[in-house]
This record gives C-alpha cells, sequence and structure tokens, in this order.
C-alpha cells in the first residue's frame, strides 16, 4: 500500500499545549499543522488529504463543537478526536453523539492521545481503501431490502428521521432500526461516510 | 368649669351684690332717719318740759301772791280763786298754732279734780299716771301713745302751792312725715344709684368675661382634642381633671378617674424594662424637685390591657396653687412598628449576610475550576512536551538544541502553573482580611502603583482624579484592591489592543447618600452589546487567554461590601467598569476606625 502522507491537524487555542501536541506528533513521525483558531483551520484544510483533528472543545471565537458542526454542514467528513479541560465531560459526550471518534481529557496520557491519533488514520486509511474498491459497495448496496433502500434515499438527501417516517408511513422506530441495518450493511458509522461509500459506488 | 356656668355664676354674683349694697344702704338711712327722729321728738318733750315747768312756776306764784292778796271772797279759799284764774286763762288756746293742750288738776280729799282740758281713758290711761306722779311732785316728760292711740309728747310738773299739777299734751304724728318724706326721697335715690352701678358693673364685666370665657373655651377645646392624654393633679396626687384622650387610654370613666388617687394608674415596668412596683408616685417627687420627668411605661389598663406610654410630668404653679399635669402619649402601635421594623431589618442584614456569604462560597468554588481548569493547561503542556523530549532522545537525527528547546518549554509550562498557584494563593489570602476603613484615594493610589509594571509594558498611561477630601470606606483593603487591579489590567489590555494613546481614568466622584463611585475608564474598542449581559458571568472571557474569573469575582467582592459593580459605555467609547461603596459615618469611623467588622 502506498503510503500517503498523513497529516494530524492541531486545533487549540492555548499555545503551550498546541505547540507541544505538535511537537508530539513529530516525535512520532506524524505530520502536524497547529492552528489557534478555527477559522484558520478552515482556510488552511484541504479536504483531500489523509487528515485526523485533534480539536480543543472551548474556544474563544468559535468553539470546538461549532467547528464541528461547520465541517458537518460543508460536508466534510474528517475524523475528530476532542480534548476537553476540566468539567466539559458532557459536552464532550455531545460531541461523540455528533459523530466525533473520540475524546480525551487533559491533561491526557500522550501514549493515548498517539494511539487514538493513530487508530484515526488507520480507519480513514481503510476507509479510503475500500472506497477505491466500488464492486464491494455495489454488493453491500445490493442486500438491502426495498424498505432500507427508501431509507439510504432519504439518508442520501439529508433527511432526518422523523422526515423518512412521515414520508414512508411508518414509524420513526422502524426507521432507526433500517437505518442501523443500512450502516451494518455498509460497514459505515455515520451519514457522512454513508454518503461518501455511495457516492464512490455511484462514480 | 364650663363657660356657661361661668358666666351664671357671675351674673349671680352682680345681682347679689347690687342687692346686698341696696339693702345696706336702706338700713343705715332708715337707722339714721330714726335716730334723727329720735332726737327731734327728745328735743322737743324737753322743750315741753320746761315750757311746762315754767307755767308750772307761774301758777305757783300767781297762788301765793293770791293767797296774800285777794280780798275776793271765793268759795273753797285763794285756791279756788286762782284756779278761777287759771282756768279762764289755759281754758284758751295759748297760742293759736300750736297744737298744745293743757290739763290742770288738783287733788282734794284723795280724788283727783280736772280743773282744766280733759284726759280721756280711765285712771290707767298713761297721761293719767303722768298726771298722779305730778300731783305726787314729779316733773318729767313722756313719749308714746294716749288712751286715743295718737302719738303724742307730753310733759307735767306739780303746783305744790295749791296741791295741783299742770300737764301739756302735743300731738308729734305731723313732725313724723318730713322724716318718712325724706326717707322715701333717700331710699329712692339709694335704688337708683345702686341700680345704675349694678348696671355699670354688669356691663363692663361682661366684656372682659366673655374674653374669660372665650379664652377657657378655646384653651378647653385645646385639652379635650389633644392627642396625648392629659391629667392634672392636684398637690395631693388626686386627678383633678382629665382629658377624653386620657379616659379612653386607661379605659374608665370619667367619675372614676376624677377625683381618685393617681395610684390607680400605676405603671408596671419601668423605661429600662424591668418589672416595677413604683408608682407613679415617684415620678411626680421628681417632678416636684423642680424637674421635667420623661419617660416610657408600661401600664395596665382597668381591663388588663397594657399600653405602652411616653410620660411627661410638669410641675405647674397657678395662683399660689402646685399641681402636676402630666400627660402621656400612646407608644403602643409606634413601638410595634418600630420592632417590626427592627425584626425586618434584622432578617434583611441576615439575609444580606447569607448572599454574601454564597457569593463568597461560589466565588471560591468558581475558582476552583478556573484554577483547575488554568493549571490543566500547562501540565498537559508539560506532559506533551516530556513525552516528545524523550523520544527525541531516542531519534539520532534530532538535535540537541532541538530537545534543549523543548526541555525549556517544560521549564517555561512549570512557571506558567507556579503562576497560577500564587494568584490562587493571593486570593485565598484576602478572604481571610478583616474589615478597617480606609481612604478609597489611598487605596486607588496603591494600585495603580502596584499595576505600573502591566500598564508600562502595555504602554498605557493611568491618570487618577480624586476629591480633596478623604473617602473613608470600610473595606477589606486586599479584595478591594484585586477588584481595582482586575479593572486596571483589563482596561490598559483593551486600550492597548485598540491601540490608542489616550490614558485610562480612574475618578472617583461622591454620589448621593454618601456612596462614592470608582470608575475605570479605558480608551479601548468598548463592550459589543451581544457581551454586556454575560460580562460578570463566571467563564466567560473575550480574551485569548483569560479563564472569564476576573469581573465575576469581582462582582461577588464588591457585592460583599453591600456596593454594586457594572459597566457602562465610556464616552470616549471604550467601556467603563465602576463600583460604588458607601463612605462610613463620622462617628463610625471616630468609634469603630480600624477595629475589625
Amino acid at each position: 500500500m502506498t503510503e500517503e502522507q498523513a497529516v494530524v491537524y492541531i486545533v487549540d487555542d492555548d499555545e503551550a499545549v498546541r505547540d507541544s501536541t505538535g511537537l508530539l506528533m513529530q516525535s512520532v513521525g506524524l505530520t502536524a499543522e497547529t492552528f489557534g483558531r478555527a477559522d484558520d483551520f478552515l482556510n488552511a484544510l484541504n479536504p483531500d488529504r489523509l487528515a485526523c483533528l485533534v480539536l480543543d472543545v472551548r474556544m474563544p471565537g468559535m468553539s470546538g463543537m461549532e467547528l464541528q458542526q461547520t465541517l458537518k454542514d460543508r460536508g466534510i467528513d474528517l475524523p475528530i478526536i476532542f480534548i476537553t479541560g476540566h468539567g466539559d465531560v458532557p459536552m464532550a459526550v455531545k460531541a461523540l453523539q455528533a459523530g466525533a471518534v473520540d475524546f480525551l481529557q487533559k491533561p491526557f496520557r500522550q501514549q493515548e492521545l498517539l494511539d487514538k491519533v493513530n487508530a484515526a488514520l488507520s480507519e480513514e486509511r481503510e476507509l479510503r481503501a475500500a472506497l477505491a474498491d466500488r464492486s464491494v459497495i455495489k454488493e453491500q448496496i445490493a442486500s438491502l431490502t426495498p424498505r432500507e433502500h427508501d431509507v439510504l434515499h432519504h439518508l442520501m438527501e439529508g433527511d432526518a428521521n422523523k422526515v423518512i417516517a412521515i414520508d414512508l408511513g411508518i414509524s420513526e422506530r422502524t426507521v432507526e432500526i433500517h437505518r442501523a441495518r443500512v450502516f451494518e450493511k455498509l460497514d459505515v458509522r455515520n451519514v457522512a461516510r454513508l454518503v461518501r461509500k455511495v457516492m464512490a459506488a455511484r462514480a | 368649669m364650663t363657660a356657661p356656668t361661668i358666666k351664671t355664676a357671675q351674673s349671680n354674683r352682680v345681682w347679689l351684690t347690687g342687692t346686698l349694697v341696696v339693702v345696706v344702704s336702706l338700713f343705715v338711712l332708715a337707722t339714721a332717719l330714726a335716730l334723727a327722729y329720735q332726737v327731734a321728738v327728745e328735743r322737743e318733750a324737753q322743750r315741753l318740759e320746761q315750757f311746762v315747768a315754767s307755767q308750772a312756776q307761774l301758777i305757783e306764784a300767781v297762788a301765793r301772791f293770791d293767797a296774800r292778796y285777794s280780798k275776793r271772797a271765793v268759795r273753797g279759799g285763794p285756791a279756788a280763786a286762782t284756779m278761777q284764774q287759771v282756768r279762764a286763762a289755759l281754758g284758751q288756746p295759748v297760742d293759736q298754732a300750736s297744737a298744745v293742750t293743757w290739763v290742770v288738776a288738783r287733788q282734794a280729799r284723795g280724788l283727783v279734780e280736772i280743773d282744766v282740758g280733759q284726759l280721756p281713758g280711765g285712771a290707767n290711761a298713761p297721761l293719767r299716771q303722768l298726771l298722779n306722779a305730778a300731783l305726787a311732785g314729779e316733773r318729767g316728760h313722756w313719749a308714746g301713745r294716749d288712751a286715743n292711740g295718737e302719738r303724742v309728747l307730753a310733759a307735767y310738773a306739780p303746783v305744790p302751792t295749791l296741791g295741783a299739777a299742770v300737764l301739756a299734751r302735743l300731738p308729734v304724728e305731723s313732725m313724723l312725715a318730713p322724716f318718712l318724706r325724706a326717707a322715701l326721697i333717700a331710699g329712692l335715690v339709694t335704688f337708683l344709684l345702686a341700680g345704675a352701678a349694678a348696671i355699670y358693673v354688669g356691663g363692663s364685666g361682661r366684656a372682659l368675661l366673655n374674653r374669660l370665657v372665650d379664652s377657657e373655651s378655646m384653651f378647653r377645646a385645646i385639652f379635650d382634642s389633644s392627642p396625648d392624654a392629659i391629667v392634672v393633679l392636684s398637690d395631693k396626687l388626686t386627678v383633678e381633671d382629665c382629658n377624653p384622650t386620657a379616659l379612653s387610654l386607661t379605659h374608665m370613666r370619667r367619675e372614676q378617674l376624677v377625683g381618685a388617687s393617681i395610684d390607680k394608674v400605676r405603671p408596671v415596668y419601668q423605661p429600662n424594662g424591668e418589672r416595677t412596683d413604683t408608682t407613679l408616685k415617684n415620678a411626680l417627687g421628681f417632678a416636684r424637685s423642680g424637674r421635667r420627668m420623661f419617660g416610657e411605661y408600661v401600664f395596665e389598663r382597668a381591663d388588663g390591657v397594657r399600653f405602652q406610654a411616653e410620660v411627661r410630668v410638669a410641675q405647674i404653679t397657678v395662683a399660689g396653687r402646685t399641681r402636676f399635669v402630666v400627660s402621656a402619649h400612646d407608644v403602643t402601635s409606634r413601638n410595634r412598628t418600630r420592632e417590626e421594623l427592627r425584626r425586618a431589618e434584622m432578617h434583611m442584614q441576615h439575609q444580606r449576610e447569607e448572599l454574601a456569604h454564597a457569593s463568597r462560597v461560589s466565588a471560591i468554588g468558581e475558582m476552583a475550576a478556573g484554577i483547575a481548569h488554568e493549571i490543566n493547561q500547562p501540565l498537559t503542556a508539560m506532559s506533551s512536551y516530556s513525552d516528545a523530549a524523550q523520544r527525541m532522545l531516542a531519534d539520532e537525527s534530532v538535535s540537541r538544541g532541538t530537545l534543549r528547546e523543548t526541555l525549556e518549554k517544560i521549564t517555561q509550562q512549570a512557571q506558567r502553573a507556579a503562576e497560577v498557584i500564587e494568584r490562587m494563593r493571593r486570593f485565598t489570602r484576602q478572604d481571610t482580611g478583616a474589615k478597617a476603613v480606609a481612604d478609597m484615594r489611598d487605596v486607588v493610589l496603591d494600585v495603580v502603583r502596584l499595576a505600573e509594571t502591566d500598564t508600562d509594558r502595555a504602554g498605557v498611561h493611568v491618570e487618577i482624579d480624586a476629591p480633596s477630601y478623604p473617602l473613608p470606606v470600610r473595606m477589606d483593603r486586599v479584595q478591594i484592591q484585586q477588584v481595582l487591579l482586575n479593572l486596571l489590567r483589563n482596561a490598559a489590555e483593551a486600550t492597548e489592543a485598540a491601540g490608542s494613546d489616550e490614558a485610562v481614568q480612574v475618578r472617583m466622584t461622591m454620589l448621593r447618600d454618601r456612596k462614592v463611585e470608582v470608575a475605570v475608564d479605558d480608551a479601548g474598542a468598548g463592550v459589543p452589546d451581544a457581551d454586556v449581559e454575560r460580562l460578570f458571568d463566571p467563564f466567560f472571557t473575550t480574551k485569548d487567554s483569560g479563564m472569564g474569573m476576573g469581573l465575576s469575582i469581582s462582582h461577588a467582592i464588591i457585592d460583599a461590601h453591600n456596593g454594586q459593580l457594572a459597566h457602562r459605555p465610556g464616552r470616549r467609547g471604550g467601556a467603563v467598569f465602576y463600583f460604588w461603596l458607601r463612605l462610613v459615618d463620622a462617628k463610625d469611623e471616630a468609634a469603630g476606625g480600624g477595629s475589625d467588622d
């Protein structure tokens, strides 16, 4: 497998934390790019690059959570590892629900962060490999029942569960079951990835 | 005594006096006239007696002459002859104008023979007795009523030679008439004079009386309408008078209170709140010594209900009589209200203290959270640097310079953590500080000097505007300095960020109610409207490296000083953060200056 140069984006308002984390990544041979503000990161981001984001939850200006939402809105699927301060656990849980890969509480064990970054990057790498093999994806899509197909169609449109339920004349609970099965059959964890996979197959 | 009673009494008195004067005058007049009449009668009687005596002597002389020289033979001798002549002479009225009638009688052979005139009545009639006395050799006069009931004067004298007597009778009824006329006229005049005098006295007195009555009515009305109970005591400490308020206050009827001894009204508690059996008499004794007694007592009413009254006792002396005026003001409801107010005030004070305590506790809690957050940052950095450095050691391609740089960064972060700890230490130390009175001008000056390192570095100039007089405020000096330092640092940073050359101004101004306002006015960009509401929220910050605790802690500190910290836009477009605190009163300063709170 040709090794694509992965990059670790680090966004944190505390200069020392930002700098030291970057140094840590470099010390294990990873490329790191550090940003003090979410805006700066968004401007510098190359969505096509194999990357992962280490993001501070609490920041002046655009917060980590807001950045996560912005990326989602722009259709950028980037694995995010949240770094939280004292007492931010509830916020971290919310971030996870919104699709973040993982979260760590400061001060964290450095090896732990490195493991999570590596895990995220390798998962991303696998995904990219999978996308390259369209026949597999097509098989996966073919294994869907007609009802699951309908749900997939709606998910591709970005519809919420409630909208899907009304449109298909079924209960929300049923939509959730179908949706879980679609995710399982296509081997994805979130809608962004699902979209990427289906789009790759159609291309 | 009421006004109509006074009028009636005065009127009666005038009439009584008038009548008395008239009666006495008439009595005196009548006595004088009677005396004059008696004197006149007496003088007339004496005159008559002398006249009778001289007549008797004349007859005597004639008789003697006759006895010696008469040649005429008259039956019965010379005496009879003389009597014949006398009869002839006296038979005629001597004086036509005179009303005198004469009687001449002789005693012969035990019988009285009247030769001249007549004597009505029997032997016992008054004039006959006089005649008998004259025959017995006596002379004299008499006044009285004769047998006919006529008022007469009579005089009698003997004629011894003849064995006869002479009696003259004069009716005096006519003598009385001028006296009676005089008495009538004098009486009338007296009566008229007395009447005129009475009318004059009565008339002039009435005007004076009316004024007195009006004055009395007015003072009575004031007395009766007084909201204070007023009781007038005699020197013997019995109630002489009282107003309706006194009756309603003591719950007694007028006839129960007036005339009763003051012992009936007995204070239950002394002004100092101790139970007392001392009667009001002691207080009166105090007043008697010339001092004014004043105090608050708790009394028990006749029906057992207690009331609180402010009592004043004054001694008054009117027309030489000493009395005591006791006035009592019912302060039961006022005291109750005052007590309720005091309790409410205490309750509020208690709540304020609880609130201040709570805000301090929450400030400490917030501070702990903030400290934890602030320490986690350098710890995280140190940990990462250290981890990276260890890997660099294993990688021979990494230069020693890079390694040293990384290690230096670890040191820097350790110092950063130490600074956070130091800040916390400063904050906790100030928490134990006691409050004392300090001049706000000194405190501000100290802080501005303290902050010079920061402000100089930021290139910001600070101006102080303070009044010329002291601004004594009871405060925890270190805490207030902390607040000022925080505001000053913020102002310097904002001014520096805006790149302004203008100075940060610290102004102290007196507000109403003895409050002093300290305002820190920066030349920065000001606070965006969206942020104004959250300014004092914990963790709210607009700085890249701030924990958002400064203003919230400052707010809590000023709250704990019963003051207020707030923000308003500045005239120069920057922000003004200001707080006010209450100045201590001059007497507080003198009494409690420097001591803890």
